[in-house]
């Protein structure tokens, strides 16, 4: 994915959360991504950013 | 270094013409380059060519229209092209080589990335992961700025698939470990279940239920004693009934008075079968009172009850065939029936001796002889036949016999007693008796193999399974009836069952306290149970993020449509999808200065420049449009290579051009593209190169 439409879609994202999960999202484009990994690490940054 | 060859077939109807590549485009160009030359000289299928050899007959950013130009020069038909093209990056050391046959419509298309030594094929879809084709006829540029919002939307819209489907898995998640027990909880669950399962061990019904058996297996040889001792008491009553009736007075008058009836109509028989027989050989004989031995012979039947009726045989009867007998005596006799009876036993003599040529003295020859002698004795005893007096006499002598038997048996024959009432009742009352003796021993079969068989108890062991019950339930068992063990059973079986449904209700309570252990116990294996605060969170986010994907869908439409509708103008969307635009134009040269672009507003049709400048797409020059529109097509920033194919850039100056192909050489220095191409007319074909 070009980085101007990344930073379009990071535009629509109203939270650094919702962010997170687009820029997940856009490593994966290509492929079937492994939703187990995508929540474990999604869920990690929100106990982070909680903290 | 672009090196190609192509031959294309075109069948006119009268005539066939084959085109190759015109003398004024040499056979090896740089990879970016432009033609310019007059309708039909080749310039066009050089570009459609160099397309198909990029997999453009499926993929790349190809126009419809561009797109069925090209599938002309491949599909059976009027053309017939036939072409060998090697594209050589000298930057990225790839090269694509390309070929197809006449008559064929395959295009295979080879790949190398080590400069050309070494080439395989690559199919369509890798193709496009790793080649960006771009081939465009840039008209009205303006407009189709427009068509740079597409991309996105694709974009867009994967993501709300993925979006979607991630929404459902955090849903599940969720699920899977939502109101989740806490160790304390769990652990009184289990003392619950501790609980019920020592209550179980307390039902322990298999004593009571043997209890039960016993009881029941007694009653069942109870019910068949006491079928067994009916069946027994009924046979006793009717052999008894039975026996009386044999030995009273009046069955024995009436066996001797049934005897001596027998006796007789087998004698009336005898006498009537006879009397035929005497008859017969009386007619034979002549016999001169024929008529009233008939009569008398017929007056005598068949029928002993009319014999014994009569009294007997009547003496004129005695006296007919006493008569027949003395006439058939006298005669036989009498000196011709001595001589009948010396001649009949010559002839008997004689006659072994026929056919033996034996002559006689005095007589002469003896079968002569015996003839003649023969024939005497027919004569004479064509008026009494020897043989019948002879049968006449026997058949009369064993008659009057019979009959003085007959006589003398009539008057002894004394019928039974008249009194028929007592001997009826008493023979309904056997008979009813013996239906009773039958019943009782029906009923007793029935039972046993209908009921006893099946618990193993029959007339055989009867006595050594009710030894067995009592012993298993007590002696007091001894004493008690049927109907006192059947209250036992009842009242047993009531107690089991009650306790039976208990221990089920227990059982189910057990069964689902280790089923919500078991489903606690594995979500606190779930590798997110210590998340369930961020789970929340998640699913709000995520629900979040759904809800402005789907709402950004809604404003691209109005961005294609060039009118903000219901939305407000200053919402933060469209200034990202302006800024994206902007991002994918970079600069613009407008009048006689360039600018950088910061913002493209599709709605209000204006650019803004880095330094706040806003030009109207409208005041800008077709050409200068065509520029801004070219350069968005190439700043998608992926890291695919490009392959830009250009055709009819007639109203770019030469100086707007130069920009262009400046933007070319810079992404070729970038190892970012493959072939840059621009097609425009011109009085002469003229062939210009740039770059590397």
């Amino acid at each position: 994915m070009n980085e101007s439409t990344l930073d379009y879609l990071l535009g629509i994202a109203e939270t650094d959360i919702q962010k997170k999960i687009i820029r997940l999202f856009s490593e994966t484009i290509s492929s079937d991504a492994d939703l187990d990994v995508l929540l474990r690490e999604i869920l990690d940054y929100i106990r982070e950013v909680k903290q | 270094m672009i090196q190609f060859d192509y031959s294309l077939e075109v069948d006119m109807g009268t005539e066939k013409r084959t085109y190759n590549p015109p003398k004024e485009i040499p056979k090896e160009l740089k990879n970016i380059f432009r033609i310019q030359g007059p309708n039909s000289s080749g310039k066009s299928t050089l570009m459609n060519i160099i397309a198909i050899a990029s997999h453009g007959l499926t993929k790349g950013k190809i126009p419809p229209s561009v797109r069925s130009r090209m599938e002309e020069l491949v599909k059976p038909g009027y053309k017939d092209l036939e072409f060998e093209m090697t594209i050589s990056d000298p930057v990225s050391k790839r090269a694509l080589k390309s070929s197809k046959k006449k008559g064929e419509t395959e295009v295979k298309v080879r790949e190398s990335l080590d400069g050309g030594n070494s080439f395989s094929i690559i199919i369509a879809d890798n193709f496009e992961k790793k080649y960006n084709l771009i081939y465009d006829i840039p008209e009205n540029p303006v407009g189709r700025l427009n068509e740079l919002t597409g991309e996105i939307k694709t974009v867009q819209n994967l993501f709300v698939g993925k979006t979607s489907e991630f929404q459902r898995y955090v849903e599940k998640t969720s699920n899977e470990i939502g109101n989740s027990m806490g160790p304390e909880e769990i652990k009184k669950l289990e003392d619950d279940l501790k609980f019920e399962e020592e209550a179980l061990k307390k039902y322990n019904l298999e004593p009571e239920k043997a209890e039960l058996a016993s009881l029941k297996r007694l009653m069942v040889a109870y019910k068949l004693k006491e079928y067994n001792d009916k069946a027994e008491e009924a046979e006793r009553i009717f052999s008894n009934a039975k026996k009386e009736i044999k030995n009273s007075d009046n069955s024995k008058v009436e066996k001797e008075y049934s005897k001596k009836i027998k006796e007789l109509s087998t004698n009336v028989h005898s006498v009537s079968s006879s009397k035929f027989d005497l008859v017969t050989e009386a007619n034979k004989c002549n016999y001169p009172k024929f008529d009233e031995l008939k009569n008398a012979m017929d007056k005598i039947g068949r029928d002993a009850n009319a014999v014994i009726k009569r009294g007997g045989i009547s003496q004129s009867c005695v006296d007919a065939v006493s008569e027949v007998k003395n006439f058939a005596d006298s005669i036989s006799s009498s000196s011709k029936g001595e001589s009948l009876k010396a001649m009949s036993e010559v002839i008997r003599v004689l006659d072994q001796y026929v056919d033996k040529n034996i002559e006689l003295p005095e007589i002469g020859l003896l079968d002569e002889f015996l003839q003649n002698f023969k024939r005497k004795y027919e004569e004479m005893n064509s008026e009494y036949d020897i043989k019948s007096l002879r049968t006449i006499s026997q058949k009369a002598q064993n008659i009057m016999h019979q009959i003085a038997e007959i006589n003398k048996l009539v008057p002894s024959i004394i019928p039974p007693s008249e009194d028929k009432t007592e001997s009826f009742e008493k023979e309904q009352e056997l008979s009813w008796l013996e239906a009773q003796c039958s019943r009782a021993k029906e009923n007793r079969s029935d039972y046993v193999s209908k009921v006893s068989s099946e618990m193993g108890i029959n007339l055989v062991n009867l006595d050594d399974v009710i030894k067995q019950c009592h012993s298993i339930l007590g002696d007091e068992y001894k004493e008690k009836s049927f109907n006192e063990i059947k209250d036992d059973y009842d009242i047993k079986n009531n107690s089991i069952a009650r306790f039976e449904s208990e221990k089920k209700d227990i059982s189910f309570r057990a069964e689902k306290l280790r089923d919500k252990i078991n489903k606690e116990k594995s979500k606190q294996s779930s590798p997110y149970i210590g998340y369930k605060n961020e789970i929340k969170e998640l699913q709000n986010q995520v629900s979040g993020l759904m809800i402005s994907l789907l709402s950004a869908n809604r404003k691209l439409e109005a961005v294609e449509k060039k009118s903000y509708g219901s939305f407000q103008r200053n919402d933060p969307f469209f200034k990202s999808v302006w800024s994206y635009l902007g991002k994918r134009l970079r600069n613009v040269r407008h009048l006689d200065k360039e600018y950088d672009v910061s913002e493209v507003d599709l709605i209000d049709g204006i650019i803004i420049t880095s330094d706040k400048t806003i030009i109207h797409l409208s005041d800008m020059g077709t050409g200068q449009s065509q520029l801004s529109y070219l350069k968005g097509l190439l700043s998608a920033d992926d890291n695919r290579m490009i392959i830009a194919l250009f055709d009819e850039v007639s109203t770019m100056t030469d100086s707007t051009l130069g920009v262009l192909f400046q933007e070319f050489e810079k992404l070729q220095k970038e190892g970012k593209l493959m072939v840059g191409m621009t097609v425009s007319p011109a009085d002469k074909t003229e062939v210009s190169s740039y770059g590397v």
